[in-house]
């Protein structure tokens, strides 16, 4: 009920501003899109026989943004999706229930303040819930590290939650300081079926104290000649969960249980990235340490074992890309990746080569492309049983200002003891239609 | 890192092309092509800063028409930012060129300001036939040298070239210079074997102040057949636009 008042609320909001220009504020303009995507699973057999949907759903974007004076900007954005799929029942009644039949999901994406030399020249406040995209990196940056994942969608692993958060930034001519405070812990948004990987764990949130769920960051970012540089600091948690405790015992001896605690550990990581222009060539790298604050405690006295505490070593990650743009508008894009999303232990980084493409043809009606592809290297002694490969080619159509068609495919193949090769069942094919407005 | 278009822009998004009214008329047999070109950058920088809107009509070969909205903010003749405001699904993407030659890219989508590296600067610019390079203002003196064709009743003909060997995808382009204000009317693109592979043509140029104008201007893509008309809906000029106008930080506002 809360739900749809806010939701309610917003899109009365939104709408009444009638379009750019209307309203109580100069400057206030509505906009946003409507989409829809479906997709049809292939199974690692490539097979569609089965012949329903995997993911079928619309979705309405609105976002509304006003300045009411020369030095305050206000932005909010919402996003309404309902799902379309086959539901199951719990009972007849439920063939009564609007919000069963059609599940909707509310998400505030965005609404944030931003104050504009705000107590002194150049010093700018952003307050409210904001996407802080640090790095040049795409999709696998490494210090991009403030907003928690957004793995709802396991194959969009670049997407974030914006946090709820206080930025402040300063500018000196081509030096920029930033500050970010985050009161609240907010995990990562997991796949839908993590809960089935995992092995009947316990879950353990930071203490509801501001200072078990605070984040501080800062970053310091300078443009040198043709290349940009920053460097970044960060004291907050994991957005993942860590496993910190094991414990064996035995409740019916002598079958043996193991009981898995997992929790979401603060860490410091310090972060360095480059990019810039190299002969033409674009180019950009990140690097960031992590020094996680947990230890795993393995308790297994309860089966004739012993107790051991290993304190968690801290690991680097890294990504080095370049991107270029041939004659005809053919453009490419290589990323190479020591550490993966998810991984957050030295022993667990894997290799990984990111390859993009896209072409555009003249006129910009048809986009071939993002023609994605992924290299994951997880042991390159054993190279032949520990890799992965996924295809991702995507055509689009632009028929008309505003309008998006396009088709996909995702293709998997490799190692199943692999991240991608795991996921070999999630073969395939998919359309998303967008229109703005 | 090719330089072709650097210039074009400064034509095109330059709508406000000003040139003293006041300045004095050189004799024609007196200027040479260098100096032709030396009085096209000084028209074509002449207002402190500036803030032009146009309306921009993509029509396609066969007539079918697309059109953007565009805010364009300039400080002297090398510091840039063009803005989309139209239509939804490009509104807010901007791009920011300094004297340096560094383009900073904001896509609003991603929430994240990005250098552009120079192998972009030839490509289009958000399904517009113009590229990033032309969104940079620059003056063309700075990669082209120019020698005088001939003079017609209204206009100078110069045949500029390249800097630079390689510099430019194009070997030569032709530029008609109106002799009363010194606006480029027309500019032909050749590319390296020769052939004509875009042409700009100005109209409606007319004195708005202390500045020539012209208030459309018009790219066509020969091979493509397509065409890029700009109409400026509005212009102010030397409204003193400050510095902090033309960072990353505004980029982002």
């Amino acid at each position: 009920m809360r739900r749809a008042r806010v939701i309610a609320l917003f899109a009365s909001a939104v709408l009444a501003a009638g379009g750019p220009h209307a309203g109580f504020a100069q400057g206030l303009s509505v906009g946003g899109f409507l989409q829809t995507r479906a997709e049809l699973p292939a199974g690692a057999d490539l097979d569609f026989s089965g012949g329903s949907f995997s993911r079928m759903d619309l979705a309405l974007d609105l976002h509304g943004e006003a300045k009411p004076g020369g030095n305050i900007r206000l932005y909010g954005e919402a996003l309404f999706r309902e799902s379309d799929l086959p539901v199951a029942l719990s009972s007849p009644a439920e063939l009564s229930s609007y919000a069963t039949l059609h599940p909707m999901d509310f998400r505030l994406v965005e609404a944030y303040a931003d104050l504009y030399d705000f107590l002194v020249p150049r010093l700018d406040l952003r307050l409210g819930k904001q996407r802080i995209a640090w790095g040049p990196a795409e999709r696998v940056g490494v210090v991009d590290f403030l907003d928690p994942y957004d793995l709802e969608d396991p194959w969009s692993f670049g997407a974030r939650i914006p946090s709820i958060a206080a930025k402040l930034s300063m500018s000196f001519a081509s030096l920029r300081i930033e500050a970010v405070y985050i009161p609240t812990f907010t995990p990562a948004l997991l796949p839908h079926d993590a809960s089935s990987l995992m092995p009947a764990p316990a879950v353990e949130l930071p203490a509801p104290d501001v200072w078990s769920n605070a984040t501080l960051a800062s970053r310091v970012s300078l443009a040198l000649g043709t290349f940009d540089i920053a460097a970044s600091y960060l004291y907050g948690r994991q957005s993942l969960p860590a496993v910190t405790g094991i414990t064996g015992f035995s409740a019916a001896p002598p079958s043996v249980d193991i009981a898995v605690r997992l929790q979401y550990p603060r860490q410091h990581v310090a972060g360095l990235d480059v990019a810039g222009d190299l002969f033409g060539l674009g180019v950009w790298g990140e690097a960031a340490v992590f020094w996680p604050d947990y230890a795993v405690v393995t308790d297994m006295r309860g089966i004739g074992g012993t107790l051991a505490e290993e304190r968690a070593a801290w690991y680097a990650k890294g990504v080095l890309g370049c991107d270029y743009t041939f004659p005809g508008g053919l453009y490419v894009n290589m990323q190479y990746s020591h550490g993966f999303f998810n991984e957050a232990a030295r022993e667990d980084l894997n290799d990984y080569l990111l390859l993009g493409a896209e072409w555009r043809l003249p006129g910009g009606v048809v986009k071939l492309g993002p023609i994605g592809a992924a290299v994951e290297v997880d042991d390159w002694a054993n190279i032949g049983n520990a890799w992965a490969l996924v295809l991702n080619p995507e055509l689009a159509l632009y028929p008309m200002d505003n309008a998006e068609i396009a088709a996909g495919a995702r293709w998997i193949a490799g190692s199943g003891s692999t991240s991608f090769g795991a996921r070999k069942e999630e073969n395939a094919v998919y359309m998303r239609v967008r229109l703005s407005f | 890192m090719r330089t072709h278009a650097r210039v074009v822009m400064a034509a095109l998004f330059g709508a406000a092309l000003a040139a003293a009214a006041a300045g004095p008329v050189f004799a024609e047999e007196a200027l040479t092509g260098a100096a032709i070109l030396a009085r096209v950058d000084e028209t074509m920088s002449a207002p402190r800063d500036q803030v032009v809107e146009s309306t921009l009509v993509l029509i396609d070969r066969d007539g079918g028409r697309k059109e953007r909205t565009l805010q364009m903010l300039q400080k002297g003749a090398n510091t840039r930012m063009v803005r989309f405001l139209a239509p939804a699904d490009q509104k807010g993407i901007s791009v920011l060129s300094l004297p340096d030659g560094s383009i900073y890219l904001y896509l609003p989508a991603f929430k994240k300001v990005k250098r552009i590296a120079s192998h972009v600067k030839n490509t289009e610019f958000a399904g517009t036939d113009f590229t990033y390079d032309d969104m940079e203002a620059k003056r063309y003196s700075e990669f082209y040298t120019a020698e005088l064709v001939r003079a017609e009743a209204d206009n100078y003909i110069i045949a500029l070239a390249p800097r630079q060997a390689g510099a430019s995808e194009y070997s030569k382009l032709l530029m008609w210079v109106r002799k009363d204000s010194f606006v480029p009317i027309m500019v032909e693109f050749y590319d390296a074997k020769g052939a004509l592979a875009r042409r700009m043509r100005s109209e409606r140029v007319e004195k708005v102040g202390r500045y020539w104008v012209a208030r459309e201007r018009e790219m066509e893509n020969i091979a493509r057949g397509h065409k890029s008309r700009m109409i400026v809906t509005s212009m102010k000029f030397d409204s003193g636009l400050s510095d902090d106008m033309f960072t990353t930080r505004a980029l982002e506002r």
